[in-house]
């Protein structure tokens, strides 16, 4: 058998596909179906959102605020409970109806900050900062801040402030019951990220006006806060969402003034003082500073 | 951003000059392998009887290539969706071809008539830094020339 060379030239073992239609081809199924897959968490998260069970929100809400109540809890009012707390819950519920109650107990705690601030973490933890309570200068005034808060909370914004993290730390909260993990999921989940739309404060300050002039009967000094904002323009800006974590619109207290008088309310009242020493825990006197250490 | 920029000059590097370097390799394989059309190889020789010949010698061709970063972006979105990563593909066949035929061309200088039981392996040689991602591929080529 002789040999005859024959040449061929095709290549078999290469795809004719030439690399810059193979890559359009690539990046556009990796984009198409990696917004699919967004988009979907972001519905998801968003049904969730509207139609989580209160058992389920308080499982993420205890691992979300664990860190922030640790701290709350440190130094003196470790032992003894802040009757400040009590308080600021019972003003809370005040808003309530008799007969109706939060889907979830409400819990508020406070916080030793410099900056005056509140905010609601999902399953019904409020905190308030130890500067907002000293800048107050009304119940009402603390009252509209605490209202606010709640009018998250009833229109649910804590939770979709989560947004698709919501899908993930559901997730992580209903596989490990109340575990090890709580403590990571709180700390890597940035608390400073969650924030709310426009729409949602305007909805906020609305129930807020609403249910400060059911409780006292006018809504009298209960934009107080929102005005002392306005007026001290370099305050720094909360790291956590509250009232200024948008900066605080000018037309915003107009907004609500606007809503009050179309609706007839009125902004003009007694307004009710504060109990004694607030800025201190348990209304004490505050410790001046430390107790020197005598021998 | 500057992420962004870097990325696209070694995209448009890895591309531009991958894929020039690429058509001069594949133009020398063609030319080459004409050139060397004569010799017949053959990959039997292992239990066989091999032909009477008066002289016998390995020859090892080996060739080491490496990828772009263009066809290593490329094959990383391919690991995802999966399927023909087709830019390896030409990588491969080009450095089998060079290392068959630098094995051929050292015979044939050394005065071979056909080449046998010819084998082809591979070894990767992957960098220390498993996160890097640069992949580069040793093909070798050896076969019993007779004379």
């Amino acid at each position: 058998m002789d040999f005859t060379p024959t040449e061929f030239d095709e290549d078999i073992n290469v795809t004719p596909v030439h690399p810059l239609v193979n890559l359009v081809y690539l990046i556009g199924t990796v984009v198409f179906f990696g917004l699919l897959i967004f988009g979907s968490l972001g519905a998801v998260g968003a049904y969730l959102a509207t139609h989580m069970s209160p058992a389920t929100e308080a499982k993420i809400g205890q691992a979300l605020a664990s860190s922030l109540l640790e701290e709350a809890e440190t130094e003196e009012n470790e032992k003894t409970e802040d009757t400040r707390e009590v308080y600021l819950e019972k003003l809370v519920l005040s808003f309530y109806a008799k007969g109706s109650s939060p889907r979830l107990p409400l819990k508020v705690s406070v916080l030793e900050d410099e900056l005056p601030n509140a905010f609601i973490l999902p399953g019904g933890y409020i905190f308030v900062t130890s500067e907002l309570l000293r800048k107050s200068e009304s119940e009402n005034e603390l009252a509209f801040v605490l209202a606010h808060e709640l009018g998250h909370f009833e229109a649910r914004d804590n939770l979709k402030a989560l947004g698709r993290s919501l899908v993930f730390v559901t997730l992580a909260s209903l596989m490990d019951l109340g575990g090890s993990s709580s403590d990571l999921l709180g700390n890597t989940l940035n608390l400073s990220n969650l924030s709310y739309g426009r729409n949602q404060e305007a909805r906020a300050d609305e129930f807020a006006l609403r249910a400060t002039v059911k409780k006292y009967g006018h809504g009298g000094n209960s934009l107080d806060f929102f005005r002392k904002l306005e007026q001290a323009e370099d305050w720094p800006v909360p790291e956590i969402e509250l009232l200024s974590s948008h900066p605080l619109t000018e037309n915003r207290t107009a907004s609500l003034e606007q809503f009050a008088r179309a609706r007839g309310m009125s902004l003009k009242g007694k307004s009710t003082p504060l109990p004694q020493q607030i800025d201190c825990p348990s209304f004490k006197p505050c410790p001046t500073e430390k107790p020197s250490e005598k021998p | 951003m500057e992420n962004l920029i870097v990325f696209a000059i070694l995209m448009a590097l890895g591309y531009g000059v991958g894929s020039y370097r690429e058509k001069k390799h594949y133009e020398d394989i063609r030319r080459r392998e004409k050139q060397t059309l004569h010799v017949p190889m053959m990959s039997f020789g292992a239990k066989q009887p091999l032909p009477h010949a008066q002289d016998s010698e390995m020859f090892v061709g080996s060739v080491v290539i490496a990828s772009d970063y263009f066809k290593n972006f490329s094959a990383s979105l391919r690991n995802i969706v999966g399927g023909r990563v087709t830019v390896y593909e030409t990588l491969i066949d080009r450095g089998r071809r060079e290392a068959m035929l630098r094995m051929k061309e050292q015979a044939i200088a050394w005065g071979a008539t056909e080449i046998l039981n010819v084998r082809l392996e591979n070894a990767s040689i992957s960098s220390q830094n498993k996160n890097n991602g640069q992949v580069a591929i040793e093909i070798i080529a050896y076969g019993t020339a007779v004379r």
